[in-house]
């Protein structure tokens, strides 16, 4: 494990930038400020890239001046902070905001945490906010509960927005979506790697995987701050133990070990709705591209995305059945 | 959530091993700095003398390859060679 980066959570209503449901605002439990400065002095020792998650109230002064200590990124709710450059802005698809909440923010990066109830709003919402953003990272919330339905839906949102790109006036810059350029620009996988190249510290000053982790089941944590970190069957975080991630070309899928653990019980085992969702992005960042290559000649991105015949691995499994005993025997030879 | 990665070039084997070399004295430099006792003073002046001087090359390093091979810089980002490929990333500093 080299670890490169860590997430700090300065308290239990610190904002919700992935997959884990939004927290209860009721507790405002902070991280003690000696917890912080041990954190924020174990980063600089250790060279690491800290992002600091905020609640959206305003913290007292000696908890900003502790974390001026240290080169860092903040990630925090759109609605409760102000303008500035290093943040990176959540926005809630249940408080999306109106044009005129965005006039002020230019090249900004922003993470949507878009609900199953929204989906069909979401190309009408990105295009109010991409005008002001360098950067969008979408999450899909509630995708445990997707179905074919709702993949239609998406197929469909992709489509609407792949075309409004398309037909944008800004010819060769095409900007940075998670879900559509992401996959253009990979060669390999880059997926989340929680507990491979970053680690959380939570408000009780332990470790955890990530904050999923730490707001599913506080208990479920990795010990005090330190670097000889003892995470359980660790290499089952790595790709190469994960046999279905391990042959996939969804380069740009979060690969969320939370998720895994939720809906398969197994932290390298994916769910079928996140392969599914990811295969769906990469069939769209396949067509986006092969149009954008079309119509500019100048265009940045020189490779091509094959296409699939399949959007889940599973498929592929349930068209080739084979029984145990002939997996047996091929082990045996 | 991922932190993105982007491919903005390459350098040559032996420009590789240059910044591998000094990679790896920072880091044993950094090593022994957490465990260096501060009042063995010649042992301390000479830890900083010596990681003053690496750190320097090594920023040397990588303005002088980022300028000569016009790597593409944003904001909020950092450059990482991949030490087996000999690979240039731009890479998020936040999980955005």
């Amino acid at each position: 494990m080299v670890l490169k980066y860590l997430l700090v959570l300065l308290s239990d209503s610190s904002v919700s930038f992935c997959y884990e449901p939004t927290h209860a605002k009721e507790k405002h439990d902070m991280i003690s400020l000696e917890n912080l400065k041990n954190t924020v002095v174990f980063a600089l020792k250790n060279n690491l890239k800290v992002n600091f998650l905020l609640p959206d109230f305003t913290l007292d002064a000696s908890y900003y001046a502790c974390m001026e200590e240290i080169g860092h990124v903040k990630i925090v709710p759109f609605h409760s902070h102000p303008i500035t450059d290093d943040a990176i802005y959540v926005i809630d698809s249940n408080r999306f905001p109106k044009s005129e909440e965005l006039v002020n923010y230019t090249q900004q990066n922003f993470i949507v945490k878009l609900h199953k109830k929204h989906l069909k709003k979401w190309a009408a919402f990105l295009k109010i906010l991409l005008p002001c953003s360098a950067r969008i990272n979408l999450v899909l919330m509630d995708l445990e509960h997707y179905d074919e339905s709702d993949y239609t839906i998406y197929e469909k949102q992709l489509e609407k927005i792949s075309n409004d790109l398309i037909h944008s006036p800004s010819q060769n810059t095409v900007p940075e979506l998670n879900f559509l350029t992401d996959r253009m620009d990979l060669d390999q996988m880059n997926n989340c790697q929680a507990g491979l190249q970053h680690l959380t510290v939570a408000p009780n000053g332990k470790m955890y995987l990530c904050p999923a982790f730490y707001r599913e089941d506080p208990s479920d944590d990795l010990g005090e701050i330190r670097t000889d970190i003892d995470i359980k069957n660790a290499r089952l975080l790595e790709l190469k133990y994960a046999p279905i991630c391990r042959v996939c070309d969804a380069f740009h899928c979060k690969r969320c070990v939370y998720l895994n653990k939720k809906l398969t019980n197994e932290i390298n085992t994916p769910s079928s709705q996140q392969c599914i969702s990811a295969h769906i992005e990469r069939d769209a960042s396949r067509k986006l591209l092969e149009k954008l290559q079309k119509i500019h000649t100048q265009f940045k991105w020189d490779k091509s995305i094959p296409q699939l015949d399949y959007r889940d691995p599973f498929e592929i499994v349930k068209g080739n059945p084979q029984k145990i005993s002939e997996i047996n025997l091929t082990f045996q030879k | 959530m991922n932190t993105m990665k982007q491919l903005i070039g390459t350098v040559t084997p032996a420009q590789r091993d240059e910044i591998k070399t000094l990679y790896e004295r920072k880091n044993g430099l950094t090593e022994l700095f957490k465990i260096v006792d501060v009042n063995n003073v010649s042992l301390y002046e000479k830890l900083v003398k010596d990681m003053g001087e690496t750190a320097t090359k090594f920023q040397k390093w990588w303005d002088e390859q980022s300028q000569n091979n016009h790597w593409e810089g944003k904001k909020d980002h950092h450059w990482e060679i991949n030490f087996e490929t000999c690979e240039i990333f731009l890479v998020s500093n936040g999980f955005n």
